[in-house]
């Protein structure tokens, strides 16, 4: 009985050791010939094909893939993670936003690309793409897909309203862009700020006092949209200096654009029926994708999923109206990847990366949400004629946006800074901060904390 | 043979070994480290770079406006909810005492809500605040008819998020709950039947018999739920609370968000630690005076 009892305590000790051993550390393979990268959990179907694509061309190498699933917005966590620890994936995710923190953790391309332009084509990328990837006159990274700002809009809410819409279009005689009357009810190339305000007022439904459509959606929490706004109005967060520069006039006028599609414009009853936008907090009736929004700003190509999924949910894209002073400002996001400057094998790490942001069939990506960056994936997709295309049917709006987008700041403090110390003070003019106090707060304080850091 | 003795030496260090490990590396061990850190300029991604810079990042972060907003706004939180979930916590186990139908299912009730994860129970507090579909709002338009228009916005208003995140950390107070209710079942019966023979009425016995008997439970409730209040993190992380920055949330936020200054983070983890010891140190200091043990 003894016996029996040590054994079973044995067992059980070894089995707990055993358990928590094995726990430990990555399951690598071979280091010289396994490339490792972090990716996102719900691209799987994406990656995978890819993945065994690799594997098969290299299988006399023996060269494996060996991916690190992360949850969605979670993935560059999770490979910050693994750098700090040591253990950096030989394929670096990155992208324009995080060149400045990534470069120095990155071997340049050049060289490699260069050697392989056969593949690679780097002519094939559109040059916007391939000029926001690189820093010092280096290239570091390759990119499968981009994001880019655009006007969304709900095609069944703007037929409801088509005579009043063409009319607030046509009472806009100031429009420099539009000569003669609106062609169409829908969004343009030739709109402007008062077009989209005009006709945000007119697809702004009330009854009561409850708003039953919003003519424009609204972004809040972060810079997507009130930076466009700033941007489109001459001004920025950030000049060269790395300084943060929202008191300049031209910014102020940008976030005061902000600040009155959320809260109206001039006082009490008239301010009420001039908003055209849900302030934090009112009810949003479930944003664009609630089918109560006529326009979505802004936006992101990775929620055209969602929106495809939807039966009957009637909508399409176009280029950003042209702002207070100019059309650019629109975000322009670039995915990316990068060699790891210590990987064990970069040759195969840069294999990998070629498979990655080669040709691909656009149609594909764009079920994933994503947009082809390189010109022949453009060209293929509007090679399908307009009317055959699924929604959205504007995909000329998708790519020459590119041609109005700008990047975030490239200072590696700026995610800090904008989320914690100017986006309170954001917040504060939605609560009814004039926005040029506003404006003075934000750049006063975030200045004061990039001076202990710099 | 073994002898006796380095037998149970043995079998005694073979028993703590992994449990002593565990501690040594995942509590110790991390806890020097980040005191080593606070006095370097380590960065996240760059860990081969780091630099001794001795004091600057104690010295910065007494310059730092966010830091100190962040910590205004944390012991606003812990005081709060030291005093109210304590409060409400010792109100309930009195009230369970009581003898009533159904108390075994009453207690459970209240309890239930402590064990629940945080970020479950921040999201569901979400819902209820919602200003548009929450159930408060619809509760206060509907009861005393408060327009639409006049409703509070509760996390989507900088005046009234920090209220709102103290009104839902009350949920949880079924854990300290508990405790008080095995203290309260402690208190001899024979000082409340003495008392009533004195005369003295149910607030003057919860005064004098019920709060001194309790005091070194309260004492500890109170120095646990003040170091919890210092920690707040998950409901300032998931909840959104507009113009809400708390202590820990800033401090993962510049350990997680460009440029990764761990280095700095570890100074702030190490500042919160000496103001906590500092509350501490407090509590014991009036533990002395005002804890009344039996013995």
């Amino acid at each position: 009985m003894k016996l029996v009892k040590k054994t079973v305590a044995f067992l059980l000790a070894a089995a707990l050791c055993g358990g928590a051993l094995a726990g430990c550390g990555p399951k690598t393979g071979d280091p010289d010939k396994t490339v490792t990268i972090c990716l996102n959990m719900s691209d799987q179907n994406l990656f995978n094909p890819i993945i065994a694509a690799f594997e098969a061309k290299f299988a006399d190498k023996g060269w494996k893939v060996e991916p690190t699933w992360a949850a969605s917005g979670t993935v560059v966590d999770k490979q910050n993670t693994l750098v700090a620890t040591r253990r950096a994936p030989s394929v670096i995710l990155g992208g324009d936003v995080h060149l400045a923190t990534q470069r120095r953790l990155l071997l340049p391309l050049d060289d490699l690309i260069a050697r392989d332009d056969d593949e690679v084509q780097v002519d094939d990328f559109f040059p916007e793409v391939i000029e926001r990837l690189r820093a010092d006159g280096q290239t570091y990274y390759l990119s499968d897909y981009y994001q880019t700002s655009l006007l969304y809009y709900n095609k069944t809410l703007f037929d409801n309203d088509e005579l009043a819409i063409k009319a607030a279009l046509n009472a806009n005689t100031a429009n420099p862009l539009r000569a003669g009357p609106a062609t169409t009810h829908y969004p343009a190339p030739d709109w402007n700020l008062d077009d989209l305000t005009n006709v945000g007022r007119v697809l702004t439904k009330r009854v009561g006092s409850a708003v039953t459509q919003w003519g424009v959606g609204a972004t809040y929490g972060y810079w997507g949209e009130w930076l466009v706004h700033v941007k489109q109005a001459g001004g920025d967060v950030m000049g060269a200096d790395g300084f943060v520069s929202l008191n300049t006039p031209e910014a102020i006028a940008g976030l005061t654009v902000f600040r009155d599609k959320a809260l109206g414009v001039g006082s009490g009853e008239e301010r009420w029926n001039k908003k055209i936008s849900p302030a934090p907090g009112e009810n949003d009736l479930g944003h664009f994708v609630g089918g109560k929004t006529a326009i979505g700003f802004s936006g992101h190509v990775g929620e055209w999923p969602t929106y495809k999924a939807m039966n009957n949910f009637n909508w399409d894209v176009e280029i950003l109206p042209v702002g207070l002073t100019r059309r650019e400002g629109g975000e322009f996001a670039i995915n990316g990847y990068g060699v790891y400057k210590d990987a064990s094998n970069p040759e195969a790490a840069w294999e990998f990366i070629k498979m990655l942001t080669g040709k691909r069939d656009s149609a594909e990506l764009l079920n994933f949400g994503y947009l082809t960056p390189r010109k022949s994936g453009r060209d293929a997709t509007l090679a399908v004629p307009k009317a055959e295309r699924p929604a959205p049917q504007n995909m000329e709006a998708a790519f020459d946006s590119v041609l109005y987008g700008s990047t975030l700041p490239s200072y590696s403090y700026f995610q800090y800074v904008e989320m914690t110390i100017i986006e309170p003070s954001i917040t504060s003019m939605l609560e009814g901060m004039p926005p040029a106090q506003a404006a003075a707060e934000a750049t006063d304080n975030a200045n004061k904390y990039i001076r202990t850091i710099l | 043979m073994l002898k006796r003795k380095t037998k149970q030496h043995l079998q005694f260090w073979a028993f703590i070994l992994p449990g002593v490990t565990g501690f040594l590396w995942l509590g110790v061990y991390p806890i020097l480290r980040s005191l080593y850190l606070s006095f370097t300029d380590r960065s996240l991604l760059y860990p081969d770079e780091t630099k001794w810079v001795g004091l600057r990042n104690f010295s910065r972060a007494f310059q730092d406006a966010i830091v100190r907003q962040a910590l205004s706004n944390s012991l606003v939180y812990a005081v709060s909810t030291v005093v109210l979930s304590n409060v409400i916590a010792i109100g309930a186990a009195i009230l369970l005492t009581a003898k009533i139908r159904s108390v075994a299912a009453y207690r459970t009730v209240f309890f239930i809500p402590s064990i629940l994860p945080a970020v479950t129970t921040v999201i569901m507090f979400r819902w209820v605040f919602d200003p548009n579909t929450g159930v408060v709002n619809q509760f206060l338009h509907t009861v005393f008819g408060i327009p639409s228009d006049n409703l509070p916005k509760w996390l989507y208003r900088s005046n009234t998020a920090l209220l709102t995140l103290i009104i839902m950390s009350l949920w949880g107070f079924g854990g300290r709950m508990v405790i008080y209710l095995a203290g309260v079942n402690n208190i001899s019966r024979t000082y409340y039947e003495a008392a009533g023979l004195d005369g003295a009425n149910g607030w003057q016995q919860f005064l004098h018999i019920t709060l001194p008997q309790l005091s070194p439970i309260i004492f500890y409730n109170v120095l646990m739920s003040t170091v919890a209040g210092f920690q707040v993190f998950t409901e300032g992380m998931v909840s959104g609370a507009a113009n809400t920055p708390f202590y820990v949330v800033n401090l993962y936020n510049l350990a997680y968000q460009p440029p990764y200054m761990l280095g700095y983070v570890s100074a702030l983890a190490w500042i919160l630690f000496a103001i906590v010891l500092a509350v501490t140190g407090v509590y014991f200091f009036l533990n002395k005076k005002l804890v009344h043990y039996e013995n």
